[in-house]
């Protein structure tokens, strides 16, 4: 039996799911390729050094972009705080697969610019595999122009897959820039409101931005290759569209998080933790406990909890301990298990507020979380203490 | 002889004159025992061998003898300088010497050499188990240090951590790894490992002859991808194998890794001498074959060597035999007033310390015997042991000495003892044993272009870089592989793309990442798991293919002596859920199988038979089950089986009988045909023993000359044995090369079997049935009427 008869007998290989799901018009052809997709139908070439770009540029007024030291809080990350917010790039690439890897493409390269008080969107798409040079190029030099790098779930994506598609073309990737990836800065400010953080949902709920008619993201690897089998580029158009409204929204979400640390805009008291949250991690313990005063407003009952034991540790460490024992003894009632703040309230009491009394109640009940022996030893001192302060008396 | 036990048994010693001592007392008592001296059906010798020195080569880097010389060393054995010689030629290597001759040294100087002499040198070290590169990185680390080299060896597998990943690609000198990390988390994502990719200047396979059959073909192809990512990024590494001893190492490394590979098989490791026993424990149920079993007898005889002082490796062939063989022996030596603590388990999951505490205690005596399954069997360090004794054939000549090989001082005698099964297999290594020792080590077989898993590695190639038009796949002509990718085209995983220039270019282009649909050991891939509803617990695992017979509802399992019934069979999940039962009976699957011959690739014609090899498609299905009692036999009632069909096209070896000589053999026809069915039975298992397969990795069906198995108007009977991977890996056109001698050995086996009308060891138990001719004279009869007669 000659190799090609044995290939017939194959059963249909993993991984060729067809993708009829994107189909339009007439079935695709596995014919001859194509020498030249007409993907310039959709957006004409533009001679470049590197070759023809297909690229397409959008304004819109800009959002405001917030200040270095916002950007580093927002980050967690020393190296945005001193650098010029005005020459950020905003990036998020749509790939012909989710899993990475040499073999997972980004066909479309979407950056974004401030640029005379606009937000410049610039869409650099590819042609075709093996066409990448002249967008690689183009990446590289609004790299290099930039200060820093945002985006959304970039870090461990967008980017990583973009520097194996210069080792790929024996290119040499820009040198690395600092990043600030507001999935994860927006996970730590929202995780008490928004339990899903992805970039749809989070635009919902801060943005009010509501899309209509958007690709679902999980179509965009079957409309690239609906359009190389194909040549059919109006599933590509709308993948434009969602990727443009994509960086619109990391510029205003970046935005709104500014003005949200910044206070300039009301925020729900669940947000109020998360901020108070970053501050405190960010050492700025005056803004913590402002945020974390706001978000014991909440209804829900757990955030309040947080906050209030939040609350009682920025106070007791600036030395309010008076106001710390009242934040935590607030929160006893709302836990369903205070043994912890208990076991703090007890060590607060004893150590600082000289509280004998007060600190002995709230030991025994903090019996769960203490290793026997321990407990034990502090309930008897704590009595000890009680009886020779009564005696004193 | 000195005494190892210690402890408070150490006062059962008061009359030594009752107690044997030492390897030769131990041997003394067996052949003085009639019982058991009767079974010991080869007792032999092995002469001992003197070392042979090599000087430290004069290109080797000072750092690296200073390094030698902190352990201890003043020379090499003379292999281990031949093999650094080949490496400083530019050869692939291939190391083939016996077990603990210091393989590991050949591929470990030319890589330190090249680490001294460059810091951007890389190496890649792969091992078949994590649990050896987890091993050898703790000793390349002794040696890098000693040799003062700063690059650093990692291992690279599922339990590396996330931080630790990083700085491994980019500084580790030595990447240790195994074939599936290689192939799912290391290839794909190459442009990650740029760095180490353009310095590789060495891949070192050890174990090589673990890699056989479709793991082994799809090594082969895995190390085509990596040939080809090296490539991109400038690099063409040498590759250093070791391999135990078997029959074809040079021919096995080479098309392995597609090179002219250079042999070292002249060990320069000294060797004592050498006792080799086998015993085959005492027939119990002549009816049916049945003999002691080889678990106990296994535990009792190893029991005489440890009360007699002697360190001793027992080898058990599952988990669950050796936990078996550990209660039975614990027990002896209690008996026995010896401390039972002498005794350890040894087991594949346990963790690198754990090893390192149970081989010091060896060293130390503290322990003076370990019962372990194969772990031990890859490379691992317990020193010399004076005795292996091994429960059950391990599968082939080549596993045997290699377990053997684990015990074997530099002075003095050791033993090597085998215990046989009542398994066909192990009975016709009883039954040959006098040519044990004279018998050559099974040759590995791969087959990497087999179709089915060339493709696959195409398309993961394919996903690491786009293909261009005239691009071959190592020994795939580049016709092949445009073949391949137009067949990924149409299927649309791979297209087609035109450069500027005129050229043809095939680029990955589908959401899906392809290395993760491919399991290299396709064993373990899709197995079944068995949960006993009695203790809610998963019991055992079994592959797929023997699933269906095993495994379908009412079936009664059987598991370490113990029956249960399956209740249910979840056939999509993968799930058998069993009950334990105490039945009179056991079930026996009927599976339909049928071979239809699709090509025919190679044909001889004697005067009375004809043999031919090709590609077959089989399709299999268990039809139903026969409840057969306990110890008469007899068929107690059927049941029917809804099992999907299993199909798959593949390569088999056949042999036709001719209607005439069917006629001329005046037997009934029905007899002729249970005869056909005995004999490719021990055809199977002459097969099975000479190709170092696993049975079940061979099929056998008879059918006819077409192989369209027209139920009983068989014309020309034919009997099949076919390669049961899906395309094969090329047992089956081997088979057809040795045809001669396994027809001749087929006669042998029946000749030599002493049972009447057939056993499990020879062509199956026969039908108790005066009537007619029985099932094992009448297959010598069509042997003799084939004109297959015995050389004897």
């Amino acid at each position: 039996m000659d190799f090609k008869t044995k290939l017939g007998l194959l059963a249909r290989p993993v991984g060729s799911t067809p993708i009829d799901s994107v189909n339009i018009g007439s079935p695709p052809v596995g014919s001859a390729p194509r020498r030249e997709p007409p993907l310039s139908a959709l957006i004409p070439p533009t001679p470049t050094a590197a070759g023809a770009l297909h690229v397409v540029q959008t304004r819109s007024p800009s959002p405001e972009v917030p200040d270095a030291s916002t950007l580093g809080v927002l980050g967690l990350d020393e190296s945005l705080s001193s650098l010029d917010p005005s020459r950020v790039l905003f990036l998020d690439t749509e790939t012909t697969g989710l899993s990475g890897g040499a073999g997972t493409l980004p066909f479309l390269v979407g950056l974004a610019f401030v640029e005379a008080g606009e937000l410049v969107v610039e869409q650099l798409h590819l042609s075709g595999p093996g066409a990448e040079r002249p967008v690689l190029a183009r990446l590289s030099e609004r790299v290099e122009a930039a200060s820093a790098l945002i985006s959304f779930n970039g870090r461990s994506f967008d980017w990583p897959l973009l520097r194996t598609r210069f080792v790929m073309n024996r290119l040499t990737p820009p040198a690395p820039r600092p990043h600030l990836d507001l999935l994860h800065a927006s996970r730590r400010v929202l995780r008490h409101w928004q339990r899903e953080t992805r970039l749809a949902t989070v635009e919902a709920a801060v943005l009010d931005v509501h899309r209509v008619g958007d690709l679902d993201g999980a179509q965009v690897p079957a409309a690239w290759f609906d359009f190389l089998r194909t040549g059919r580029v109006a599933t590509l158009s709308r993948v434009l569209s969602h990727n443009l409204q994509d960086l619109r929204s990391t510029a205003a979400l970046l935005r709104w998080l500014g003005a949200s640390w910044s206070e300039l805009v009301a925020v729900p008291p669940e947000v109020s933790l998360g901020l108070g949250e970053v501050a405190e991690r960010a050492r700025l313990p005056f803004k913590a406990e402002r945020f974390f005063e706001r978000a014991t407003s909440s209804a829900v009952l757990d955030v309040q909890a947080r906050a209030l034991v939040a609350l009682g540790r920025v106070q007791r460490r600036r030395g309010a301990l008076d106001q710390a024992a009242a934040a935590w003894e607030r929160a006893v009632p709302l836990c369903e298990d205070a043994s912890m703040i208990h076991l703090a309230l007890a060590r607060l009491y004893e150590h600082r507020l000289r509280d004998a009394h007060a600190a002995e109640r709230h030991a025994l009940l903090a019996r769960r979380v203490e290793a026997p022996m321990v407990h034990a030893r502090r309930v008897a001192r704590l009595s000890r203490k009680r009886q020779l302060v009564l005696a004193m008396r | 002889m000195q005494t190892r036990s210690q402890g408070p048994f150490v006062g059962a010693r008061k009359s030594p004159w009752q107690r044997v001592q030492g390897v030769d007392g131990v041997l003394e008592q067996w052949r003085g025992d009639r019982h058991v001296g009767s079974n010991l059906v080869l007792d032999e010798v092995l002469p001992s061998a003197e070392a042979s020195f090599a000087p430290f080569p004069a290109s080797l880097s000072p750092q690296v003898v200073t390094a030698l010389r902190a352990r201890g060393l003043s020379s090499l054995y003379t292999h281990q300088a031949e093999a650094y010689e080949l490496s400083q030629a530019g050869r692939d290597v291939v190391v083939a010497t016996p077990t603990a001759s210091g393989k590991s040294l050949c591929y470990l100087l030319p890589v330190l050499n090249a680490l001294a002499l460059d810091r951007e040198a890389r190496a890649l070290f792969l091992f078949p188990t994590k649990a050896l590169s987890r091993d050898q990185e703790a000793s390349l680390h002794t040696f890098l240090e000693q040799a003062g080299l700063e690059h650093g060896a990692v291992t690279f597998d599922g339990d590396t951590p996330a931080d630790a990943r990083r700085s491994a690609r980019e500084r580790s000198g030595v990447i240790l790894t195994n074939p599936d990390m290689l192939h799912t988390g290391i290839l794909p994502h190459h442009a990650a490992w740029a760095r180490f990719f353009s310095g590789l200047r060495y891949v070192v396979v050890d174990e090589l002859h673990a890699y056989r059959g479709v793991f082994g073909s799809h090594l082969a192809n895995v190390l085509r991808r990596l040939e080809r990512v090296a490539r991109f990024h400038g690099s063409s590494p040498r590759f250093l194998c070791a391999s135990a001893t078997i029959g074809n190492p040079k021919e096995h490394a080479s098309r392995m890794t597609g090179r002219a590979v250079q042999l070292v098989s002249e060990s320069g490791a000294p060797r004592g001498e050498r006792r080799v026993v086998v015993y085959n424990p005492p027939v119990v149920n002549a009816e049916l074959g049945i003999r002691q079993s080889y678990i106990k007898t296994s535990a009792r005889m190893t029991a005489d060597l440890v009360k007699a002082g002697v360190p001793t490796l027992l080898f058990g062939q599952s988990r669950n035999g050796v936990e078996v063989m550990l209660k039975y022996l614990r027990d002896a030596l209690m008996e026995a007033r010896v401390d039972p603590d002498v005794v350890h388990a040894y087991r594949g999951g346990y963790l690198p310390h754990a090893r390192r505490d149970i081989e010091t205690r060896l060293r130390q005596g503290e322990v003076t015997c370990v019962v372990a399954t194969s772990a031990l069997e890859l490379g691992i360090d317990v020193g010399s042991l004076d005795a292996v004794v091994c429960a059950g054939w391990p599968g082939s000549v080549a596993a045997l000495w290699q377990r053997f090989g684990r015990a074997g001082r530099r002075r003095g005698t050791s033993l090597s003892l085998l215990v046989t099964s009542s398994a066909p297999v192990d009975q016709y290594v009883a039954s040959t044993a006098k040519a044990l020792l004279s018998a050559p080590a099974e040759q590995a077989r791969i087959d990497p272009d087999n179709v089915e898993v060339l493709v696959q590695h195409l398309k993961c190639a394919a996903f690491e870089l786009p293909f261009e038009s005239d691009e071959d796949f190592r020994e795939v002509p580049a016709s092949q592989v445009r073949e391949a990718l137009g067949y990924l085209t149409e299927h649309r995983v791979v297209h087609e793309v035109t450069t500027p220039g005129g050229k043809a270019t095939w680029h990955w282009s589908a959401d899906a990442y392809p290395a993760n649909d491919v399991s290299l050991r396709s064993i373990g891939w899709d197995n079944f798991v068995i949960i006993d509803r009695s203790t809610d617990t998963t019991m055992a695992e079994m592959d797929w293919r023997s699933a269906h017979t095993m495994l379908h509802e009412q079936a009664i399992y059987q598991h370490e002596g113990r029956q249960f019934q399956v209740e249910a069979l979840d056939f999509e999940n993968h799930k058998a859920f069993v009950r334990p039962v105490e039945p009179d009976y056991y079930t026996d699957a009927m599976t339909f199988t049928k071979v239809t011959v699709m090509s025919r690739a190679q044909e001889t014609k004697a005067p009375t038979y004809e043999l031919g090899t090709g590609d077959v498609s089989v399709v299999e299905r268990v039809v139903g089950y026969k409840k057969i009692k306990f110890h008469t036999h007899e068929n107690v009632g059927y049941g029917a089986v809804r099992l999907p069909e299993m199909q798959m096209h593949t390569t088999a070896v056949w042999l036709t009988v001719p209607e005439l000589v069917v006629q001329s053999l005046n037997a009934p026809r029905p007899d002729v045909m249970d005869a056909l069915r005995g004999l490719l039975s021990a055809m199977h298992t002459v097969a099975a023993v000479g190709l170092m397969v696993d049975p079940r990795d061979l099929g056998q069906c008879v059918g006819g000359r077409e192989g369209d198995g027209r139920g009983s108007t068989l014309f020309d009977p034919t009997l099949y044995l076919y390669d049961s991977v899906p395309g094969g890996v090329g047992l089956a056109s081997r088979l057809f090369d040795e045809r001669e001698s396994v027809l001749r050995r087929t006669r042998d086996l029946l000749d030599g079997c002493a049972c009447d009308e057939g056993c499990p060891a020879c062509v199956g138990p026969g039908a108790v049935d005066a009537e007619h001719c029985g099932r094992k004279t009448l297959a010598l009869v069509v042997l003799s009427a084939l004109g297959i007669t015995s050389l004897n």
